[in-house]
């Protein structure tokens, strides 16, 4: 704790202290002393009151028993009637005057040079505080009333039984009493003093009362913020005695409870943190080791990840590349292909001149073969942009007429060759059909040139409906058929039904594959029936009208 | 009556000798142009009456050709038959959006190529 932290902490309660004392303290003392002078003023009050009292009754009193000694001025009578008063411990001195002033006789602690002379209003009682040798004194004065008929029996028994009024009395002289006003001071101040030592006692009492009060606030008060300022820097293990019931007593126990919550708390959070710091320990080790190793495994992935998009890459380059390079090829082989062809269909067309009926034979078949070349090359080329992702269809209006029309006209000489009987049905209220109208073209040439190829005799029969918007074409045929588990097979890229068929009817087996990736491109299907020497019938059907662009 | 003029740009030469002993026994008068430069000039000069254009022509294509013959007032209306290389590869649409009249597959049938041409031009009897 730092020196000025605890000058200000000092300076707090002290404060407190003074406000509470200085604000109790006032009041107190001023209660005090204005009680103290009450009192003090009324006690005089009562007891002048009653010593004005007294020194009347003592001062009539004199006055009657003078009455005799008065009228007669003898000495002796008057001083027996002054020693019944002067028994009394007040009475300081007594005097008794004559009518004219003269003083008769005098007794008490007053010497004759300072007695006074009778008093001008000696009349009627009176009363007076005089200072005589430095003493204060009150003086009463009664007057000495002689009635001059009466007898000394009447005198005794008092004046209270003569008629008022009477012309009878006759004021002969004063009798006066001076009592010392010590005694009545004495009392005062004795009272004043005892008020003074209560007031006093009083303040010095409350004060204590007041010091022990505000210790008891402060001190708790002291401690909770010493506590405080232990908890504050750790030290949980401080509680505070509780002593009182009171406000403080529940603060102090609430301070407590605090205290031992926050030092549970604490210590569970010390705790949680020390294993939480383990936890944390442990975590980055596992963190540190299995990062080293995801890097490992990353590094690894990225490594085969590039790999495998540069073979990706190459891939598709190869790809592309033999795309290409087949289209390239095919190119190539149709210059010497349209030589050959061109050339030997002039020979037999006999431009060069006549040729015999042996060499014709040769002749077709070079013709024959040089066809069927060309059609394989055009299907590799087909198939290997629809692989590479280059064939797009061009999509424009045909007429389906047309197209079973131009199909049937290709292969009507290879159906007269066979003696084949071959037939299209087309109905006559037919729209107009939007796709690839070649291609479907194509697609229809692959499956009737497939079914004269496998049909030996008998006919077939290229039919086409148009269902729900859907064209459907059928291409049924009285030829060989084939199995089931080979109408499967069949529409893969290189599979025929059988090896030995190929042999037999020739045939590359793409004509399928490529007519299922154009109706499939056409959102179609294509299917097949068929009964083993019974027939087939290959179908497909597209939509009429084909919906955007299709890509393979 | 003259010949008609028939005007064959090709840059093969086996592929226009089929053509020149096609057409010998024909009355068409044959031109060959070995590619679309030369063409253009015999075009200009002969006023062909039929052009046999093939697509696949070094540098200047036949179809770029073939939309410069369009352009010009000698050539506008002549018959042009586009020789396209692949039967399916679009050539023959963009050729008929060049301004060919017709087109021929590569390979084509000598027969049909003749037939063709005697239905586009006629010969002179």
């Amino acid at each position: 704790m730092t020196e000025p932290a605890r000058l200000t902490w000092f300076r707090g309660f002290s404060s407190f202290r003074a406000r509470v004392f200085w604000s109790v303290v006032p009041i107190v003392v001023s209660f005090l002393v204005f009680q103290g002078w009450m009192n003090v003023r009324e006690h005089r009050r009562l007891v002048t009151e009653e010593f004005e009292k007294r020194g009347q009754a003592l001062a009539s009193n004199l006055g009657y028993a003078s009455e005799l000694g008065a009228l007669s001025e003898d000495l002796q009578l008057l001083e027996a009637a002054m020693r019944g008063t002067l028994r009394n411990p007040d009475v300081s001195y007594v005097l008794i005057h004559s009518r004219d002033r003269r003083v008769l006789a005098r007794g008490g602690q007053l010497k004759a040079s300072e007695a006074p002379p009778g008093d001008a209003r000696g009349d009627r009682p009176s009363t007076r505080q005089v200072e005589r040798a430095g003493q204060r004194f009150f003086e009463f004065v009664s007057p000495i009333v002689s009635e001059r008929s009466q007898t000394p029996d009447v005198v005794l028994l008092g004046p209270r039984v003569r008629p008022r009024g009477a012309e009878m009395e006759e004021v002969i002289g004063t009798a006066t009493v001076g009592l010392s006003l010590a005694g009545v001071e004495a009392q005062v101040r004795g009272l004043a003093t005892l008020w003074s030592g209560i007031t006093v006692a009083f303040l010095v009492v409350s004060a204590a009362v007041l010091y022990g009060f505000s210790l008891r606030i402060t001190n708790p008060v002291k401690q909770l913020t010493q506590q405080a300022q232990k908890i504050a820097t750790g030290e949980l293990d401080q509680q505070i005695a509780v002593r009182s019931r009171d406000e403080i007593g529940a603060l102090a126990d609430a301070f407590n409870h605090m205290t031992r919550s926050l030092r549970v708390s604490m210590n569970d959070k010390e705790r949680a943190l020390s294993e939480l710091g383990e936890l944390n320990r442990t975590l980055e080790d596992r963190i540190r080791q299995r990062t080293v190793e995801l890097e490992v495994r990353g590094q690894a992935l990225e490594r085969s990840l590039t790999e495998l998009e540069d073979k990706s890459r190459q891939l598709a380059a190869a790809s592309r590349h033999k795309s290409d390079f087949l289209a390239n090829v095919s190119h190539e082989l149709r210059t010497p292909m349209n030589a050959i062809l061109g050339f030997n269909e002039m020979i037999l067309d006999q431009v060069y001149g006549e040729i015999s009926d042996e060499l014709r034979r040769p002749l077709t078949d070079i013709q024959q073969s040089g066809q069927h070349l060309l059609r394989l090359i055009s299907d590799v080329l087909d198939l290997s942009k629809i692989e590479a992702g280059r064939m797009d269809l061009v999509l424009g209006d045909y007429s389906v007429l047309d197209t079973v029309t131009a199909v049937r006209a290709s292969l009507a000489s290879l159906a007269a060759e066979k003696g084949l009987e071959f037939v299209v049905s087309v109905p006559a209220e037919m729209p107009l059909a939007y796709g690839d109208g070649r291609r479907v073209t194509q697609c229809l040439l692959n499956l009737a040139g497939n079914a004269l190829k496998f049909t030996r005799q008998g006919r077939v029969e290229i039919a086409v409906d148009l269902l729900d918007e859907m064209l459907r074409f059928r291409v049924s045929d009285t030829g060989i058929g084939i199995s089931r588990e080979q109408i499967d097979k069949l529409f893969t890229e290189f599979q025929q039904a059988d090896a030995t068929v190929a042999r037999e009817f020739g045939g590359t087996g793409l004509g399928l594959s490529i007519t299922r990736k154009f109706v499939e491109m056409h959102a179609g299907h294509v299917w097949a029936e068929s009964e083993i020497g019974k027939g087939s019938t290959f179908s497909f059907s597209i939509p009429l009208r084909v919906k955007g662009t299709m890509t393979s | 009556m003259s010949p008609k003029t028939i005007l064959y740009v090709e840059d093969n030469e086996l592929n226009r000798r089929i053509v020149r002993d096609l057409l010998k026994r024909t009355s068409y008068r044959l031109l060959e142009a070995p590619d679309g430069e030369t063409s253009l000039d015999i075009v200009r000069r002969e006023r062909p009456d039929l052009i046999l254009m093939d697509i696949q022509l070094p540098r200047l294509s036949g179809i770029e050709v073939t939309r410069t013959l369009r352009s010009e007032p000698i050539t506008a209306n002549t018959p042009i038959i586009a020789i396209t290389s692949f039967a399916l590869s679009g050539d023959e649409q963009r050729a008929k959006e060049a301004g060919a009249t017709a087109y021929m597959a590569k390979p084509y049938s000598p027969r049909d190529l003749l037939a063709l041409i005697r239905k586009l031009l006629p010969e002179s009897e």
